[in-house]
């Protein structure tokens, strides 16, 4: 109900009821608190304040002429206009719920009614709330890769091994990434964050694009359009930070955030083309990630071959290429175990093939 | 005229706010708003390509409300200011200039004007969105 009341108020006559009442002499701390809560709802809460502030800014400069009326003449003159004193004041502050109790009060005929239609909105809210208790959930099988278009218009693109919740409320969004990697591309909605948690990671969009890689040690989120906040994060991350396009945020897990400016983008959001690309990576994290792809494993046994740097752009499934550039390497041996996994060993090196 | 705030800006001021953690201990949380806005405006001006005859926004010329947009409309809200003033009821008049002309407390324009001080803010109020409107045009 006092959702349906605030839409009634807009955002602007809002925001004018805020300046009035935090530019009194001493504004008690529950108005501050109501006030963070309500400017903190959605950005037009923002720009409404910032609207208010430039027109109090216009009429506070020492040029405005105002009208030469004394101060008795104006007290006089509202008191003598007729019925101006008593203007009925409807809840214009949606909440102040003791305006509509009066109301109600004053009008009976209306409370059967009024009483019906609360009825009708608890049942239909009720089913609402079990929906939304029930959040959906999308996810993918090693290998996979899936794309799906929330009801709100945003769309998720689900890497291998992934795995997300989905509940979409009036005034939020929120997305918990259980497991994997998904790139968000969020539908423009100021009032309706869209927020996603990973894990010790939340970051909240408005309108943008972004990824999020969960692994078992670290997070990644990686912004490809517009901007997002770090809402929380671990323990130990002081302050956190607003992100802009090629942006990325490692954290790990005990909340150490790293953070990395100008970001290659093609390679982020090369997985959506089922690509991968390696510029100067390591071999061993190389083969980690078709690990993550494919159910046959690279095995390489080799610490110096692990760190030995390529780079390149395979297919996420064409195992065949990269363990042909392993094979060329001098000194590497590959042994197929003729199931689709392979163990990698070099000359001198402390395995040998089973 | 108030295109140095309300275009991206305000976004990016939201995301700030949201980072605050305890914005509601922050002593004035609205001058806290301002201040981040003023911030990223400042900022948003650095990105822009300077020539010489662009005005270079500092601090003071924000604090003060002497934003050079501002100074260009003065004389058209000035009018508006009036159109308003002579348009609006004999109270929300009184009240309208008891606060912002002659600056006098809540408290003290409910006792004049003999009504609540809940009703002067809800004049006051009213009367910021009036005059929102007729500035903003």
């Amino acid at each position: 109900m006092t959702h349906v009341n605030e839409e009634q108020t807009s955002i602007s006559q809002q925001a004018a009821h805020w300046w009035v009442v935090l530019h009194n002499a001493n504004p008690s701390a529950s108005e501050k608190r109501e006030f963070v809560e309500w400017v903190t709802r959605v950005p037009d809460c923002v720009e409404a304040c910032l609207r208010v502030a430039l027109v109090h800014a216009a009429v506070s400069r020492a040029e405005v002429r105002w009208p030469a009326t004394s101060a008795e003449d104006l007290v006089r003159d509202a008191l003598a206009a007729p019925g101006d004193s008593v203007i009925p004041l409807r809840p214009h502050v949606p909440w102040k719920r003791e305006d509509k109790r009066e109301d109600e009060h004053r009008r009976p005929a209306l409370r059967w009614a009024a009483a019906l239609a609360v009825s009708v909105m608890a049942a239909a809210s009720l089913s609402w709330w079990f929906m939304l208790a029930r959040p959906e959930q999308f996810q993918t099988n090693v290998g996979e890769q899936h794309s799906v278009v929330l009801a709100d218009g945003s769309r998720v693109t689900l890497n291998t091994a992934s795995k997300i919740e989905v509940r979409l409320r009036a005034g939020h969004r929120d997305i918990n990434l259980l497991q994997g990697e998904a790139l968000f591309e969020v539908a423009h909605d100021a009032r309706r964050p869209f927020d996603v948690r990973a894990g010790n990671v939340v970051v909240r969009a408005v309108g943008t694009r972004f990824d999020i890689d969960r692994r078992a040690t670290h997070t990644a989120v990686t912004v490809v359009e517009g901007r997002v906040a770090m809402i929380a994060a671990g323990s130990r991350t002081g302050t956190l930070p607003v992100l802009s396009a090629r942006d990325r945020v490692i954290v790990d897990g005990a909340g150490v955030a790293d953070l990395e400016h100008n970001v290659n983008l093609a390679e982020t959001t090369a997985w959506t083309q089922h690509q991968l690309v390696f510029h100067h990576r390591p071999l061993g994290e190389i083969a980690d990630e078709f690990n993550r792809y494919n159910v046959g494993r690279i095995e390489i046994r080799s610490p110096s071959l692990r760190e030995q740097e390529v780079t390149g752009t395979f297919r996420s499934n064409d195992v065949a290429s990269f363990i042909a550039v392993l094979a060329g390497i001098p000194g590497a041996h590959v042994v197929d175990d003729g199931a689709g996994s392979y163990i990698v060993t070099s000359d001198g090196s402390e395995a040998t093939a089973p | 005229m108030q295109a140095w705030v309300v275009g991206d800006e305000r976004a990016e001021t939201y995301l700030r706010l949201l980072r605050t953690h305890d914005l509601s201990e922050v002593r004035n949380p609205q001058a806290y708003l301002l201040q981040v806005a003023k911030h990223v405006a400042l900022e948003w001006c650095d990105r822009q390509p300077r020539s010489d005859s662009n005005v270079v926004l500092d601090d003071e010329m924000l604090v003060d409300g002497q934003l050079p947009e501002l100074e260009v409309d003065a004389l058209l809200s000035q009018q508006r200011l009036e159109t308003v003033l002579a348009s609006v009821s004999p109270m929300m008049r009184a009240v309208l200039l008891l606060r912002l002309r002659d600056e006098r407390s809540y408290q003290e324009i409910a006792a004049e004007l003999r009504i609540t001080e809940r009703q002067v803010r809800r004049y006051l109020a009213r009367g910021y969105e009036r005059l929102r409107l007729a500035i903003e045009g």
